[in-house]
C-alpha cells in the first residue's frame, strides 16, 4: 500500500514533467524541501529520543555588529550562561558562540579578499549533489536545509579551515575534523563542471559533478570502486515547479566526510507545486532503498491557501513506510503510517493566533499513535513588549518518536518528547537598553515524568560599528 | 475529577461522575465552578469569561449568577456570582461560587483580566479553590487562559488552555488544550469544539453546536462525544436582563441542569 501510493505519485509527477520538459524549460531557483515536514525529526548523525538544536542562518548586514548574552536553568540547577558575538564588515565576517553545555558553541571567521576568501571554525560544505559532502539528511530530500552557502540553517559537518579563490577556474579546499576523522578536500570548478577529492590517509573519494542554477549532477566514487550517482532536475510550466531527483550506486559507499548521511544508495524523488492565486498545492512522493530489504517510502500533499498576508490555511496528508535513517541496531523500520495534519493562524496589529493539529496513525490515522494539539498567542503589549504563550497537548504510544519544534531567540529546538503531556511556554520579549530582553518560561508535564521547568533569558543588542577615519 | 481530594462522601459523589467517568474514558463536562449555560466560545457573560478565559467583545458592566445541578445529585449543586467590566479594551471579571454541602463542597473565587477588540481578544485566568470545611482546609488554584480572534466575516476561532498550571490540591476537572471555531450568519451559529485529551485518556473530546436566535429568544443544541450526548439550551433576553437554561443528558452519569440571570451590556 505505502510504496504503491508512493510510486503511483511519483509516476503522475514524473508523466507532468515529461511533458513539462517538452515545452521551454525556464530554470528557477533550487525549491529545497518539498511540504513542509509535519514530523520534523533530527537529522541522522544525531542521537534519537534526545533535544537537537540548530543554529538558523540569518545574516547580519554588512557593517553590523551584535551581542548575545543569556542564560539557562532549571529549579535546583544553577544557571548556565551562553553569549554569542556576530559581526560582518567590508571583508571580515563571522558569529561565536560559547556557553557550558551549549551544544552550538563554537563558530565561524571568515576574511574575504582581492584573491579569494578563508575562514575557520564550523565547516558545512557541500559539493555538487552531496554523495561525499554535504548531503541531505532525509532520504526524500532534493537538497539540504544544512550544508552549502545559502542553506536555511547553519550545519556543522566538521571543524576546521577553509580556502576559496579563483574566477574562471574557481577551487576551493579544507582541512578539518570530520565524524572522528581528519580530512583534506579540495575540488575545482570551471563552469558548470567540477572535479573534487576528498582523502583521510589511504582513504579516497573523488566527486565529479555538474551545478546547474536548477538541479545537477554528480558521480563518486570511491578507491575500491564503489561508486554512487545522482541527479536533479527542476523545470517550470506555467505556475507549477516540478522537481525531480534519482540515485542509483552501490550500497556499501559511504561518505567519508559524513557517513550517517551517505543516505540510500537507491531513491527516486518527484515533487511538484503548483502556485495558484493566493493559494498553492505541493506534493511529494519519493522511494528509496539503503540495502537488500532496507526500503522506504514517502507521499505527502499539502494545500495552503492565504487570505491576505498575515492569515493562512494549511491542510496535509502524508504517508510514510519504512527506514528513513541509514540502518543500525537503533534505527527500526517504521510501519505504514497516514498522517493529517491542519493548521491555521491569522495576526492582527494586536494579535495572533496560530492553532495545528497532527495525527499519526494506521488505517489513515484512525489508529493514532502519536498527535500534537497546539496554539500560540502573540500579543502586543505597550512600550514595544510582547508576551508569547504557546500550548501543546501531546500523546506519543510507547515507541514513537515525538519532536517538536520550538523556535528560540537565536536557535531552532527539536524537543523530544515521550508518552502523553502538555507543554507550555510562555515568552515576553521587551525593549531594554536599546537591545531587546527576552524572558521564558517551559513548563513540560506528563503523566510519565514529574514536571520539568526550565526558565531562559536573553538579551540582544544590534549596533552598527563606526568606520575609522 | 476527584483526584487529589481524598473525602469519602466527595468521592462518593463525585466517583459517580468524574473519576467513573475518567475510568470508563468518559469525558464529564469541560466546565467547573463558573458553568454558565452559554454556546461555546467567547460570550458576554462574566461566568463565561472566568470559565473560559475568553474576553467577551463587549463592553460595560454586567453581573451574572449561575445554579448548576451536577449528574442530578442534589448534594452536587454549584452557585455562582460573577461581575465583569471594561475600561476602552481592556476586561475584567471577578466571582466567586460554592460547590456542594458544607462538610464536602468548596469554595471559589475567580480573576479574569484581559483585553479584547472586535478584530480579537486574550485574557489569563486565574481560579483559588478551598475546602468548605474547616477541619480538612486545604487550597489550591489553576491558571490559564484563552484567545479569540476574527478569522473572516462571522467566523470565530479560539483557543484556551484554562489550566496552564495549578498548584494545591488538584481542580475537580483537569482539562487541557481546546480549539474552536463558530459561524455565525442570519441569526445561526454553528460551532466546532476539540479538546486535547488528559491523561490518562487517550481520545479528544468534540462537541459541535447550532444556535438558533429570533427577537430575544436564543435557542442551541449540542452534540458531545465519549460518550455520545446532547445539550439543549434556551436563553431570553428582556432590556438589560438575560436568563438562560440548559440540560445535559449524560448516558450514565445522568442529567446536568444549568441555570443562568444576567444583567447589564447586551451581546
Amino acid at each position: 500500500m505505502g510504496p504503491r501510493a508512493a510510486l503511483a505519485l511519483v509516476a503522475l509527477i514524473a508523466v507532468m514533467a515529461m511533458r513539462a520538459s517538452a515545452g521551454t524549460p525556464e530554470p528557477v531557483q533550487e525549491s529545497g524541501e518539498p511540504p513542509p515536514d509535519s514530523a520534523a525529526e533530527p537529522p541522522p548523525e544525531s542521537a534519537d529520543g534526545v533535544d537537537y538544536q540548530a543554529e538558523p542562518a540569518d545574516s547580519i548586514e554588512e557593517g553590523e555588529f551584535e551581542v548575545d548574552v543569556g542564560a539557562t536553568g532549571r529549579p535546583g540547577e544553577g544557571p548556565r550562561r551562553r553569549q554569542r558575538v556576530r559581526f560582518s564588515s567590508d571583508s571580515l565576517a563571522g558569529t561565536w558562540r560559547e556557553g557550558p553545555g551549549d551544544p552550538l558553541s563554537g563558530g565561524a571567521i571568515e576574511d574575504r579578499g582581492a584573491t579569494g576568501a578563508f575562514g575557520f571554525g564550523r565547516l558545512a560544505p557541500r559539493w555538487g549533489r552531496g554523495l561525499v559532502v554535504g548531503a541531505a539528511a532525509e532520504p526524500w530530500s532534493i537538497a539540504p536545509v544544512d550544508r552549502g552557502a545559502g542553506a536555511a540553517f547553519r550545519g556543522r559537518s566538521g571543524e576546521g579551515a577553509w580556502y576559496r579563490g579563483g574566477e574562471k577556474l574557481a577551487w576551493d579546499a579544507f582541512y578539518g575534523r570530520f565524524s572522528r576523522s581528519t580530512l583534506a578536500g579540495v575540488q575545482s570548478r570551471a563552469g558548470a563542471v567540477g572535479f573534487g577529492v576528498v582523502g583521510a590517509r589511504s582513504r579516497v573519494q573523488a566527486s565529479l559533478f555538474t551545478r546547474r542554477e536548477a538541479g545537477g549532477s554528480e558521480l563518486a566514487m570511491d578507491r575500491a570502486g564503489r561508486w554512487r550517482a545522482e541527479g536533479a532536475l527542476e523545470r517550470r510550466v506555467g505556475r507549477t515547479v516540478l522537481t525531480g531527483r534519482v540515485r542509483g550506486g552501490l550500497a556499501s559507499f559511504r561518505s567519508l566526510a559524513e557517513p550517517k548521511r551517505s543516505g540510500p544508495a537507491q531513491a527516486l524523488t518527484v515533487t511538484s507545486r503548483l502556485e495558484r492565486g493566493a493559494g498553492s498545492i505541493m506534493a511529494l512522493g519519493s522511494l528509496w532503498r539503503f540495502g537488500s530489504g532496507l526500503t522506504g517510502s514517502r507521499a505527502a500533499v499539502e494545500w495552503v491557501k492565504r487570505s491576505g498576508p498575515h492569515s493562512a490555511l494549511a491542510v496535509g496528508l502524508e504517508q510514510q513506510q519504512g527506514a528513513r535513517r541509514e540502518p543500525t541496531a537503533a534505527a527500526r523500520a517504521r510501519p505504514l503510517r497516514q498522517g493529517a495534519s491542519i493548521e491555521w493562524r491569522k495576526q492582527t496589529p494586536a494579535l495572533e493566533l496560530a492553532i495545528r493539529h497532527e495525527t499519526w496513525g494506521s488505517r489513515w490515522a484512525r489508529h493514532s499513535v502519536r498527535s500534537v494539539t497546539a496554539a500560540r498567542v502573540e500579543a502586543a503589549l505597550p512600550l514595544g513588549s510582547t508576551l508569547r504563550v504557546t500550548c501543546s497537548a501531546f500523546r506519543a504510544k510507547s515507541g514513537e518518536s515525538l519532536y517538536l519544534a520550538e523556535r528560540d531567540a537565536d536557535r531552532l529546538v527539536l524537543r523530544a518528547l515521550t508518552g502523553a503531556g502538555e507543554r507550555v511556554r510562555i515568552e515576553l520579549g521587551t525593549p531594554l537598553t536599546r537591545g531587546r530582553l527576552r524572558a521564558g518560561l517551559d513548563l513540560t508535564t506528563s503523566a510519565a515524568r514529574p514536571a520539568r521547568v526550565q526558565w531562559t533569558l536573553d538579551w540582544t543588542r544590534r549596533s552598527r560599528m563606526r568606520r575609522a577615519r | 475529577m476527584a483526584s487529589g481530594r481524598h473525602s469519602p462522601r466527595r468521592s462518593a459523589l463525585l466517583v459517580v461522575g468524574c473519576a467513573l467517568a475518567a475510568g470508563l474514558r468518559f469525558s464529564p463536562a469541560a466546565a467547573q465552578d463558573f458553568a454558565a449555560p452559554a454556546a461555546a466560545g467567547p460570550g458576554p457573560s462574566a461566568l463565561v469569561f472566568l470559565e473560559r478565559g475568553l474576553p467577551p467583545v463587549e463592553g460595560g458592566v454586567r453581573a451574572d449568577a449561575e445554579a448548576t445541578r451536577w449528574f442530578g445529585l442534589d448534594e452536587l449543586v454549584t452557585r455562582g456570582l460573577a461581575a465583569g467590566g471594561s475600561f476602552r479594551s481592556l476586561r475584567g471579571a471577578l466571582g466567586i461560587s460554592q460547590t456542594g454541602e458544607a462538610e464536602l463542597g468548596w469554595n471559589s473565587a475567580g480573576l479574569a483580566v484581559g483585553a479584547a477588540r472586535p478584530s480579537g481578544g486574550a485574557a489569563m485566568r486565574l481560579v483559588a479553590r478551598a475546602d468548605r470545611a474547616s477541619s480538612a482546609a486545604r487550597a489550591g488554584a489553576e491558571a490559564g487562559g484563552g484567545a479569540w480572534i476574527e478569522a473572516g466575516s462571522g467566523i470565530t476561532v479560539w483557543a484556551l488552555a484554562p489550566q496552564l498550571e495549578t498548584w494545591g490540591i488538584a481542580p475537580p476537572l483537569r482539562r487541557s488544550l481546546e480549539l474552536g471555531a463558530a459561524i455565525e450568519a442570519g441569526g445561526v451559529r454553528a460551532w466546532l469544539t476539540r479538546a486535547a485529551p488528559v491523561p490518562p485518556a487517550a481520545d479528544a473530546a468534540h462537541a459541535a453546536g447550532l444556535g438558533l436566535g429570533e427577537g430575544p429568544w436564543w435557542l442551541w443544541i449540542e452534540a458531545r462525544d465519549r460518550p455520545l450526548r446532547a445539550l439543549l439550551g434556551v436563553g431570553a433576553r428582556a432590556g438589560p436582563l438575560s436568563l438562560g437554561s440548559a440540560v445535559e443528558s449524560h448516558p450514565v452519569l445522568g442529567e446536568t441542569l444549568r441555570l443562568t440571570a444576567g444583567l447589564g451590556r447586551e451581546p
